[in-house]
């Protein structure tokens, strides 16, 4: 039996230790069944003695079962050595105190249990323990998700992966080596380092070059001084010439003085004029008071003495004629009023007065049409201008968007003569070709503009076909205010709509209709000029014209031309202002085939491009291949050329370099736990190492998450972290 | 008469020595160049067909077996030295730099069904269809040094990466100390033949097995239970790890793909890869843990690149038959197949990458082409060539029979869903198709 006890004592462990079949396949314990029987004896004695003395101790640890008796007698003797205190026996040495009493209440209702809970099944046990591992090994292989990602995304890996690095000391490396130890050492190192030749890292050049570079030198001072010098004499030369000229006596040189310093006065009033008109006025007011001066003088008149004298000699002398003539023109010149440049027309006055007028009380719905209305937001954003001239800036805004629609050279001009003309000049359109079409509005309205607008500012453009009744599609609201109607005027014989004309339609007409529907009173004239700016904003636009246009250019543009090949001074004398030869030119001209038919002759409102190229078809990409989500990523990976002839080397080399690389005949091993994680834990250690950095990023990432809760994204987050 | 011409200066653009690299001024300006695109579109143009025009990845066949190759392994440190068992019970060890056999040894009385190398290389272990274990030392290969006499019969045999110890596919998947003859662990779980163990190479405790009732078991061998089980819808014939991402393994399954799993996650593959046209037998994966090759009983050998699923190069030979087994070599350069007609043979990885020495300037030139190709590849002309392949007969038809049975179950899905409530024919991704169960 005893000598059985060590192996029961084995079979005791529980299945998974390990040890089990080694020590069951023990060398040595085999060894030790296979002894001779004498030895087998005096071992089994050997067992035997130490069973023994492992008896007592096992008698010690049994435990015997007893019930709690209900009361315990004086006599009573523990039965075990051990006896456990039961909670109602120290319950009842408790204080009878309110806390005490509470106490006692809750530990006596805690019932303990009188039946243990059933063993699992193995089945379950044996899952429960699975289940448990596998969750164990999942949790600890996360540590390998941050290398993976890398790895997986790493450009330019070269296999195998650890890899020795051998890296170049520099310089000031190897400098920082060496320590100042002695005394004398760090008096040297402070003498050398106070230095002003020293070179640093931040600057190339020395404090003291720097010095010697700033400071002036010899040439340069010398040639300073004769600049000033020169300039010196200049001035004093000047001054005697000024000195000189004063003195002349000369009535002629006088005379031929004032004329030019008139000439130069009115040079310069024109100009003025034209670029300041506040300087302008001020020059006026010196003019007015030379005009008064001239008008209260007889300077001029033929009264004089020199007048008198003149007049006499005149009827002879013709020259004599002419100077008293010259003599009364200027004198008229000099006595007629000037006249202001700008506000020439009191028209014009009027209406912007009239026009203000309705800006202001209109402000608020337009500000309102302009949230709801895009082509309004650049004119609500200029809305602050308006107060100057609202009409021009309404109309230069619409003009920029066109500009920027067509990019045409031609607009700026025209703004720049509309600007100039006065409003005046501008009450009516001017007539144009087709003014005979015109068609006038039910009203009666004999203003030759019109316009037809059905809701939503759509646009119909009458058309010869439609009569002067109300045409089809018209709704009533708008018949009503046929003044609120303004129409463009197109061309009725060929009508395209452009895009143009919706942006015209769209912002103009809602805009007066706006106006016209809060201001039903408002003045006829201030009416009329609005009506007078929408004709003249679309005079000169002549969509039709354009497009006639735009075609003719595509059609010159698409038709085979004739290539010149010929060389100049190839065979000739060449030189500046040498032709060609035109016999050479000729002969070395490579005719152009004469074009196909264009498909779009006889489609007189379409452009149908023939540049469509067959060849090229299959060459083309079809479908956005897959990692790509628009169409300018995939063109920007292959705009950008990576090959040498359109590189520098070492932007070529990096823009080749591979996903990865293997060497030759070396073996790569398996990615090694050791060396890997190491490192990523001393990326993780870097990165910790300036704590408060990283605490303060985590903030803001936990700040990010609370954000993001509130606004419901967080679970789209996760998703691209993981 | 005295006749002008041009004249340079030849200093210019002559070379001083023959070795001179010819200095070419080059404007950077792109102004200058405004058919950059195109010109480099015909270059990618060029790369592809060149790709192809020198895409010759067999090297060689090394023959001598007297029966199907059924198992095959590369030495874990020297490269030129790999084993191959047979159906006739023989191993033999070859040089691939001389394309030579240089022992042989009849380890088996029957198939040999598996091999592994010891992690220092100096021992092969090999178990056959006699139940025996056989340790060989590669110096000394005309007798075993030990052999272990197993209870049951065994199909597969890995060693783990760096400590003493190896496991056994049979009945049950049991774990080996190498100085011990009887196994110190035993995992079973209601699977009557392990197909194939591998070892974790990253992880080196975690090892993961394929059984013949589809279902593939993780274990860990400092663990008393195995850790998980997932039952796939056909049997797995064989299984890798990632030998770079710890946690990813693939299966070569019965039903013509591959799958790879995360072992934390099995409820669903995380990439199914398919292209062959039957059973794929066998794979391995690259050193580099980017791609992976794969064997079939379709008897081609293909490539899968790791996050793609479709194959990236097909091999196959007429005399090729079923391929049994394939290997990857340890410097990602070549691929070593058996298969059932006797015969080993040796593939480049990259078919059609040059051998031996790049100069520097050859080198530069490879990797513009290969950086051309991926940047044009989207162009459906560079595609197209870059994608041609030859297929045997066989593979051609049975790929068009396998897409044409496929289209079909898609469009009868896609019917069904036409004509039935919204919602009640769901769209069910091919992933979450293949794991049946995942048990605990």
């Amino acid at each position: 039996m005893a000598s059985l006890l060590a192996p029961v004592h084995l079979e005791e462990l529980p299945a998974g230790e390990g040890e089990y079949f080694g020590d069951i396949d023990d060398p040595e314990e085999n060894a030790a069944v296979t002894r001779s029987p004498a030895d087998k004896r005096q071992h089994e004695k050997l067992l035997r003695s130490i069973a023994r003395l492992d008896k007592p101790i096992a008698a010690q640890k049994k435990i015997q079962r007893s019930e709690p008796a209900k009361t315990i007698g004086d006599q009573d003797v523990s039965v075990g050595e051990r006896k456990s205190l039961s909670v109602s026996a120290l319950l009842k040495c408790a204080g009878s105190s309110k806390s005490d009493r509470a106490g006692k209440k809750k530990l006596l209702a805690e019932k303990v249990p009188t039946v243990l809970a059933e063993p699992l099944r193995k089945l379950d046990a044996a899952k429960a323990q699975r289940t448990v591992a596998y969750e164990e090994v999942s949790k600890d292989l996360k540590k390998w998700d941050p290398i993976v990602k890398a790895n997986r995304v790493a450009e330019g890996v070269s296999f195998p992966l650890d890899q020795t690095k051998l890296n170049i000391q520099t310089a000031s490396e190897y400098v920082k080596r060496y320590q100042t130890q002695t005394p004398l050492e760090k008096e040297i190192a402070d003498l050398v380092n106070s230095s002003r030749n020293n070179f640093t890292k931040a600057t190339i050049l020395t404090e003291a070059e720097r010095e010697a570079l700033s400071a002036m030198s010899v040439q340069e001072a010398e040639f300073r001084r004769q600049e000033l010098q020169k300039t010196r004499a200049l001035l004093s030369y000047k001054e005697q010439k000024s000195r000189w000229q004063s003195k002349i006596k000369s009535k002629g040189y006088h005379r031929h003085l004032r004329r030019a310093q008139r000439k130069i006065d009115e040079k310069e009033f024109d100009e003025l004029q034209k670029n300041d008109p506040d300087a302008a006025l001020d020059k006026l007011e010196g003019l007015d008071k030379q005009r008064i001066k001239e008008r209260l003088t007889l300077k001029h008149r033929s009264m004089g003495k020199w007048a008198r004298h003149t007049a006499s000699r005149s009827k002879n002398d013709k020259s004599a004629r002419e100077a008293l003539q010259e003599q009364l023109r200027l004198s008229r010149s000099l006595a007629t009023k000037l006249k202001p440049v700008e506000s020439d027309s009191e028209n014009d006055v009027e209406v912007r007065q009239a026009v203000e007028v309705d800006v202001v009380g209109n402000e608020k719905t337009f500000d309102e049409e302009a949230k709801i209305n895009p082509w309004m937001s650049s004119a609500a954003a200029a809305a602050d201008d308006w107060e100057d001239d609202p009409i021009d800036t309404a109309f230069e805004s619409l003009e920029i968007q066109e500009e920027r629609k067509e990019k045409e050279a031609k607009k700026p001009t025209k703004k720049a003569t509309k600007k100039q003309k006065p409003l005046a000049n501008r009450s009516r359109p001017q007539p144009r070709k087709s003014a005979g079409r015109r068609q006038s509005s039910e009203s009666g309205d004999d203003s030759p503009v019109e316009v037809e607008l059905v809701d939503g500012g759509e646009l119909i453009v009458d058309t010869p076909n439609v009569q002067s009744g109300a045409p089809a599609g018209v709704s009533q609201q708008h018949q009503k205010h046929p003044v609120a109607a303004a129409d463009i005027d197109v061309d009725p014989s060929n009508v395209i709509q452009s895009s143009r004309n919706k942006v015209h339609k769209s912002v103009i007409p809602s805009r007066l209709e706006d106006m016209e529907a809060d201001n039903e009173d408002a003045e006829s004239d201030s009416e009329e000029a609005q009506r007078n700016v929408v004709a003249e904003a679309f005079a000169d636009d002549d969509v039709v014209e354009e497009f006639n246009r735009e075609k003719q250019d595509v059609e010159e543009k698409d038709k085979p031309k004739d290539i010149d090949l010929t060389l100049p001074g190839w065979g000739d004398w060449a030189g500046a202002g040498l032709g060609v030869n035109a016999k050479k030119r000729k002969k070395f001209t490579v005719k152009a085939p004469n074009a196909k038919p264009r498909k779009d002759r006889f489609l007189p409102n379409v452009i149908i491009s023939e540049r469509h190229d067959e060849k090229i078809i299959p060459h083309q990409i079809r479908e956005l291949p897959f990692p790509f989500t628009t169409v300018a990523q995939l063109q920007s990976t292959i705009r950008a050329p990576i090959g040498k002839t359109w590189n520098t080397e070492a932007a070529f080399d990096e823009m080749t370099k591979p996903k990865y690389t293997t060497k030759t005949g070396v073996v790569i091993q398996p990615i090694n736990p050791r060396i890997a994680l190491k490192k990523n834990k001393r990326k993780a250690g870097d990165f910790v190492g300036d704590g408060d950095a990283a605490r303060t990023t985590a903030l803001a990432v936990s700040e990010v998450v609370d954000a993001e809760k509130k606004t419901g994204r967080v679970s789209k987050r996760r998703k691209t972290l993981h | 008469m005295k006749v002008k011409v041009l004249s340079r200066n030849p200093d210019d653009y002559l070379r001083e020595t023959k070795r001179d690299i010819p200095k070419i001024p080059r404007n950077y300006d792109p102004v200058q160049h405004p058919f950059e695109a195109a010109r480099e579109y015909v270059r990618a143009m060029n790369s592809a067909k060149l790709d192809r025009l020198f895409a010759k990845p067999f090297i060689g066949s090394l023959g001598g077996h007297r029966d199907g190759v059924q198992s095959l392994l590369c030495h874990p440190r020297s490269l030129s030295t790999v084993a191959s068992g047979s159906y006739d019970g023989e191993i033999r060890i070859w040089n691939l730099a001389e394309q030579k056999c240089i022992r042989t040894v009849q380890a088996h009385r029957g198939m040999v069904r598996s091999m592994c190398f010891g992690s220092s290389g100096s021992h092969v272990f090999s178990v056959g269809d006699d139940q025996n274990i056989k340790q060989w030392n590669l110096d000394d290969f005309h007798e075993p040094v030990n052999t272990i006499l197993s209870k049951s019969s065994l199909l597969s045999i890995d060693h783990h990466f760096d400590e003493a110890k190896f496991a056994t596919g049979g009945d049950a998947v049991e774990i080996w100390d190498e100085a011990r003859s009887h196994p110190i662990r035993s995992f079973s779980w209601g699977a009557d033949s392990i197909q194939a163990v591998r070892f974790n190479r990253v992880e080196t405790n975690v090892l993961a097995s394929c059984a013949a009732d589809r279902s593939i078991v993780l274990h860990d061998i400092r663990l008393a239970d195995s850790l998980r089980k997932v039952v796939l819808t056909m049997k797995s014939n064989s299984l890798c790890w990632n030998p770079m991402e710890a946690f990813i393994f693939t299966v070569a399954n019965e039903d013509y793909k591959c799958y790879s799993f995360d072992m934390r996650n099995l409820s669903s593959p995380v990439m199914v890869y398919m292209d062959h046209v039957s059973a794929v037998l066998d794979l391995d994966y690259s050193p580099t843990g980017k791609e992976f090759v794969t064997a079939s009983y379709d008897k081609t050998i293909r490539i899968f690149p790791v996050d793609k699923g479709r194959s990236r190069e097909i091999y196959h030979t007429k005399r090729m038959q079923r391929v049994t087994t394939v290997k990857y070599s340890r410097d990602d350069k070549y691929i070593v197949s058996g298969s059932d007609e006797m015969n080993l043979r040796l593939w480049k990885a990259h078919a059609s990458e040059k051998l031996g020495y790049l100069g520097p300037r050859e080198q530069s030139a490879a990797r513009y082409n290969e950086k051309l190709k991926d940047k044009f590849g989207h162009h459906p002309q560079v595609k197209r060539i870059l994608r041609h392949r030859h297929l045997p007969k066989h593979v051609y038809n049975a790929k068009k029979q396998n897409e044409e049975s496929r289209f079909s179950k898609k469009r009868k899905e896609a019917n069904r869903r036409a004509h039935s409530k919204p919602g009640a024919v769901p769209h069910v991704p091919e992933r979450s198709k293949v794991a049946i169960k995942e048990q605990e």
